[in-house]
Formats: structure tokens, C-alpha cells, sequence
């Protein structure tokens, strides 16, 4: 434990590091994580709660230059944990409601578009199958 | 997504993507994950807008995109389902579209 307090200023910051980043890479490929974000909410917290008891077990017997290091990672690792909570619980809803002309929708509306791969594909040809129809925020 | 596809093909609903991207950022970015179903390319955001889903601004970079929203049609062309979010984060699993399909027969 004592080693996991007088490391905690660079731990603390290291764990909080991996758990905002690793959302973004684990939530590709597992969408309950994505979904969820339990996973690294806890783990963002728990960066904070080891940076702020290493911040907490030292400040007494630090000197200046231990208790800035300490200040430092606590403050690095509050931000790591802020950043996920806001992606996850504002960023994420940030978009304008539901459209009326999206409610009002019966018939789905054709069109023809170009695909990936150079074909030209309209929702018409699908008459007699199935569809999802995935419209999706793409990647710019 | 690919996974998904074949789960849907298995059941018997074709998947198709539309997203304001250009075709040429599609093909760079998504056919290399050996995606088979059509990614549509809506740059001018017609179908996006005919749908109602553009998100004015959308884009961090600049520019419009569209809302995640998954519509499931049936035979006939008639709009069976809505799946609309009000969080990006969250999107329709395979097994949902399934089930949603399989309660209108």
C-alpha cells in the first residue's frame, strides 16, 4: 500500500489515462461496454480515488516538490474522470430532437445513392425483402 | 458491424448504411473491415434530409451529418419500425431488429 500512495501522483493518472482511452477502443468491439460505460467510469474513478489518497497520505510528510507532483496527478487524473463522464453523459445527447418529418414517416422515402464500392444502389431494387436501414454519423 | 450483417443475412433482412461521408472516406475507412453490404454515400444529404435526420453542425469538423437512426422496412416498402436514440453512444443490436420484424408477421 505504501508503494501504491508515494507512486500514486503518476499511477493515478497512468490508470485514468487507460481507462478514457480504452472506451474508445474497447467500445468498437464491444458494444454492451459502449452502451454501458460502467467499465471505465469505474476505472476512471478509481484512478482519482488512488491519486487523491496518495495526494492525501503524503501531503504531511512531503516537501513542496512531492506535494506539486502529487497536486499534479490528482488533478490529471480528476480530468481524465471528467472528460469520460462528459463524453458518455452529455457529449453523446448532444444532438437536436427527434424531427417531426421523421415522426410523421409511413412510406419509406427512395432514393439513389453511390456505394463504397462504386455501384449506385436505391432503396427501391430491396422491394421485396427486408431492410434495416442504418443511417449512421459516419467517421468524416 | 460485419458480424451483425450475417446475423441479419441469416434471418432474412438486408442491412444498408447511409452516412453523409463521401464514398471515397467510406471505401478508405470501412471496406478494409470486409464489410459486404451497401455503404451509401449522402454528401448532398438528400436521403437524410428526406428522412428528417440531418444534425445541423454534427460534424466536429465542420459541416452536417446525419442522427443514428436505424428504420426497418418491410416487403412492401412500408416503414415497420423506428429506431430512433437520443444518445449516439447507443445503438439497435442485431437480435432487436430481429425481434421487431419477427412481431409484425
Amino acid at each position: 500500500m505504501n508503494f501504491s500512495k508515494r507512486h500514486a501522483c503518476w499511477l493515478g493518472p497512468l490508470i485514468g489515462f487507460f481507462g478514457f482511452v480504452s472506451y474508445f477502443l474497447l467500445s468498437t468491439k464491444l458494444t454492451v461496454l459502449r452502451d454501458s460505460a460502467i467499465l471505465n467510469l469505474v476505472i476512471v474513478l478509481l484512478a482519482v480515488v488512488l491519486a487523491f489518497s496518495g495526494l492525501v497520505a503524503l501531503w504531511k510528510r512531503s516537501s513542496w516538490k512531492g506535494k506539486s507532483l502529487h497536486i499534479a496527478g490528482t488533478f490529471a487524473s480528476v480530468s481524465f474522470a471528467v472528460m469520460l463522464f462528459w463524453y458518455v453523459f452529455d457529449l453523446s445527447y448532444q444532438m437536436p430532437g427527434t424531427s417531426d418529418m421523421t415522426l410523421a414517416l409511413e412510406e419509406a422515402p427512395d432514393f439513389s445513392l453511390a456505394s463504397a464500392t462504386g455501384d449506385t444502389v436505391s432503396l427501391s431494387s430491396f422491394r421485396g425483402k427486408k431492410v434495416a436501414l442504418s443511417f449512421y454519423r459516419g467517421f468524416w | 458491424m460485419q458480424s451483425q450483417e450475417d446475423e441479419l443475412r441469416e434471418a432474412g433482412i438486408e442491412l444498408v448504411a447511409i452516412s453523409a461521408d463521401s464514398t471515397e472516406d467510406s471505401k478508405e475507412k470501412m471496406l478494409p473491415k470486409g464489410i459486404a453490404f451497401p455503404l451509401l454515400a449522402d454528401p448532398e444529404l438528400t436521403a437524410i434530409d428526406a428522412y428528417g435526420l440531418r444534425h445541423v453542425g454534427g460534424n466536429p469538423f465542420g459541416g452536417d451529418i446525419s442522427r443514428p437512426a436505424v428504420f426497418l422496412i418491410d416487403e412492401e416498402g412500408r416503414i415497420v419500425e423506428k429506431m430512433l436514440t437520443e444518445n449516439w453512444r447507443v445503438r439497435p443490436t442485431p437480435e432487436m431488429i430481429r425481434e421487431k420484424f419477427s412481431g409484425e408477421e
